[in-house]
């Protein structure tokens, strides 16, 4: 059976870790250029009035575009590790180690920007990232880059308090960890599906309906409090 | 729906992300995908043509209105797939049945322009809802924001781009001496033959997009639905009583002889590459060592240290006695025969004594425990008191604590004074009718007397319970004045707590 599909690419450390990151695909690569696009072209306007200094003036303002033209991204992604316009869609550009990008890098992926722009629009970048395994375009490919999501700080949610109830044996990691997010997300679902999902771990004990909710919310207590805390 | 043999990893995506694995199903399914999106699109293409009297606009239109009709048996073909059913070419009938069917209707007339087609259609030709049900659970999955718009929107963006780009490239590498297409012919003027060109490309930039549109509409739903149904619980949980069903120690076995295997065969491989790695035909004949000896030059260099290892193992092993030495007589003392018989009979009639002994006591015990006496009464621990809890017990504290910490802290024993202190505030706490099970640790100690107690009630406990914890994992010793003023805090607090609770 060939490994499930996914849109994480991992990376071994040498201490054994894998390292997952979840790449960015084309829609919001594209919307996300858009809006560096939008933004760039404020900066560009912005800078029309220089056009009052006469020849002096024209000189920095096509300086200016110049810059803006090449140094815009580089500039943001080796200072923060995104455009503004990637920032706004949680994305993030690093090496394909997962280590923030580099000046070298980003200079390579930013100045063969002019190759993925061919024939027209970002067309040739577009094949690209529709054809690659990471949705690399033609620069990212050269200078060894990914786009992927900015993993956050993940938010702590809130376990609803019950009475701890110690885990019976024999459930691997993963488990513990799917019955802690259950916690977390149970009160998001149907009461229903709620009672289902518990169910299918309860068989055993034979619980059913609430009961069983209870039962494995009182374990995702004991794995998240300890035993020793009882609620009074 | 067995979500054991999906074919996708299931957990909790955002929408973005979501889309993102769309774009990742219709890349590993591009070619079944494309060749099914033309099977349907040029029967379609040739029909409309005829209808539309070889006009390239309309032809175009017709084409890009018909789009949900070649779009309904991707969407088909990707949910079996995903399943790990992907239908083969024969089966092409019955997908095309199942997308192509009243549920359709609506996506060629009034839905045709509606910006999340390609999330709902799996609401209506998966899950077949019509009416007031379908709008309900449309209303369920809409939660998911502006993405499937935006999704339909980038995605003709990037049919443009891609029919941008084919004309370009044909009208930029074709040489000179070729007929130029005129770029400007090729958008406006629909009675040229750079026209026809142009819609082609258009043809082909569809064919192209929509594998990607539809997997990334569906994937949306399947990342809405992982959320709202929490799929990935589902299939861990499954995983779970699967392994606590299935026997544990046949399976160690199996592995353990798949292991065997798997090491055999490797080996075997290696060797025939080993031999095989020699290009034949290259090596000149005469150069090669006879048969025999290249064995022994083999074995020779199969000897050396780099290859296999050396293992030390200790056995024991007869010591090699002399064939020709004559076996060396026992002689029995005098009269051992008789002795070991007595002997052998007086161990006997005890044995056989014994075992009529525990008969005996085993017919006793069960007797008892059958005796219809009235139920025996069960055996209790007796309680303890609340006051002492079990943690509680292990030092007597003494009887003046206040004298005690002072003679420790004029002992210079700052350490016993403070955790003479800690102690008597918690024996004090469990006197207040706090109950602290074993094993708390004293932030949990101090959470619970928090919540059971009002904030007066406590008195110096959170303090001290600092300063505790600060000496007891970070040996950090506090000053004396300040553990006599905690001294002072705390008999303050129990001379208040015990007035006011009464003896």
């Amino acid at each position: 059976m060939p490994p499930p599909i996914d849109t994480i690419r991992f990376n071994e450390t040498p201490e054994g870790v894998e390292l997952g990151l979840q790449v960015a695909g084309p829609v919001p690569r594209a919307l996300a250029l858009l809006l560096d696009t939008l933004i760039r072209a404020a900066l560009v306007l912005a800078l029309t009035p220089l056009l009052a200094l006469s020849g002096f003036g024209l000189g920095l303002m096509l300086l200016g575009f110049f810059l803006l033209e090449w140094f815009y991204p580089v500039f943001f992604e080796v200072r923060t590790g995104a455009t503004p316009g990637k920032s706004a869609f949680g994305l993030r550009v690093v090496h394909d180690d997962g280590t923030p990008v580099g000046l070298a890098a980003s200079m390579i992926r930013n100045l063969l920007r002019v190759v993925d722009f061919l024939p027209a629009l970002y067309g040739a970048g577009l094949v690209s990232t529709l054809v690659d395994r990471d949705f690399r375009r033609l620069g990212d490919l050269a200078a060894g880059t990914l786009v992927v999501y900015a993993q956050g700080q993940e938010r702590q949610r809130a376990i609803p308090e019950a009475l701890p109830q110690p885990l019976p044996p024999g459930l691997g990691s993963e488990t513990q960890r799917a019955i802690l997010s259950f916690a977390e997300r149970g009160q998001r679902l149907s009461l229903a599906r709620r009672v289902e999902l518990a169910e299918i771990l309860t068989a055993v004990s034979g619980e059913n309906g609430e009961l069983a909710v209870a039962r494995v919310s009182g374990w995702a207590n004991w794995l998240a409090r300890g035993p020793g805390v009882r609620s009074p | 729906m067995e979500l054991e043999r999906i074919s996708m990893v299931l957990r909790p995506r955002g929408p973005w992300e979501g889309l993102d694995l769309g774009f990742a199903l219709a890349r590993h399914w591009f070619l079944p995908l494309w060749t099914r999106w033309w099977i349907l699109a040029l029967p379609a293409a040739i029909l409309c043509f005829l209808l539309t009297g070889a006009r390239p606009d309309r032809w175009l239109l017709a084409i890009w209105w018909l789009k949900p009709v070649y779009e309904a048996p991707l969407l088909v073909w990707v949910s079996r797939a995903l399943f790990g059913e992907p239908p083969s070419l024969r089966d092409l009938g019955a997908t095309l049945g199942a997308g192509l069917n009243r549920r359709l209707l609506p996506y060629l007339l009034w839905r045709r322009l509606f910006p999340r087609r390609s999330f709902v259609m799996p609401l209506s030709l998966l899950e077949g809802l019509g009416g007031r049900a379908a709008r309900a659970r449309r209303r369920v999955l809409n939660g998911i924001g502006g993405t499937p718009a935006w999704l339909t929107l980038v995605c003709y963006h990037f049919e443009v781009i891609l029919w941008g780009g084919v004309l370009l490239v044909l009208f930029l590498l074709v040489p000179q001496e070729l007929p130029r297409l005129d770029l400007g012919a090729a958008v406006t003027d629909s009675a040229s033959w750079a026209y026809w060109i142009s819609v082609l490309a258009y043809l082909l930039a569809f064919s192209v997009v929509a594998p990607f549109y539809v997997c990334a509409g569906f994937a949306l739903y399947l990342a809405r639905r992982t959320e709202l149904e929490a799929w990935d619980l589902e299939l861990a949980f499954r995983r779970a009583r699967e392994d606590q069903d299935r026997p544990r120690s046949a399976e160690t076995i199996g592995g353990a002889a798949r292991g065997r295997t798997l090491a055999a065969w490797s080996a075997a491989a290696f060797t025939t590459m080993l031999l095989t790695l020699v290009p034949h035909e290259t090596v000149r004949a005469d150069l090669l060592p006879a048969p025999e000896e290249a064995r022994a030059l083999i074995e020779e260099v199969l000897e050396a240290r780099d290859f296999g290892s050396q293992h030390e193992i200790r056995i024991w092993v007869p010591v090699s006695r002399d064939e020709g030495a004559p076996d060396p007589q026992w002689v029995l003392p005098e009269g051992f025969g008789e002795a070991a018989v007595l002997l052998g009979h007086f161990f006997k009639w005890g044995l056989l004594g014994f075992a009529v002994i525990a008969l005996g006591l085993l017919a006793f015990r069960i007797l008892r425990e059958w005796r219809p006496s009235g139920p025996r009464r069960p055996v209790l621990t007796p309680p303890l008191p609340a006051s002492t809890s079990s943690s509680l017990r292990l030092e007597a504290l003494p009887e003046d604590l206040a004298a005690a910490v002072r003679a420790s802290l004029s002992d210079g024993d700052r350490r016993r004074a403070l955790s003479l202190l800690y102690r008597a505030s918690i024996v004090h706490l469990a006197r207040l009718g706090l109950e602290i099970p074993a094993g708390t640790t004293e932030n949990e100690c101090l959470m619970l007397a928090r919540r059971a107690l009002p904030a007066p009630m406590l008195g110096p406990l959170e303090h001290l319970t600092r300063v505790w914890q600060g000496l007891a994992y970070g040996h950090l010793v506090p000053s004396r004045p300040l553990i006599e003023t905690l001294l002072a805090d705390w008999c303050r607090w129990t001379a208040a707590g015990g007035a006011k609770q009464g003896p």
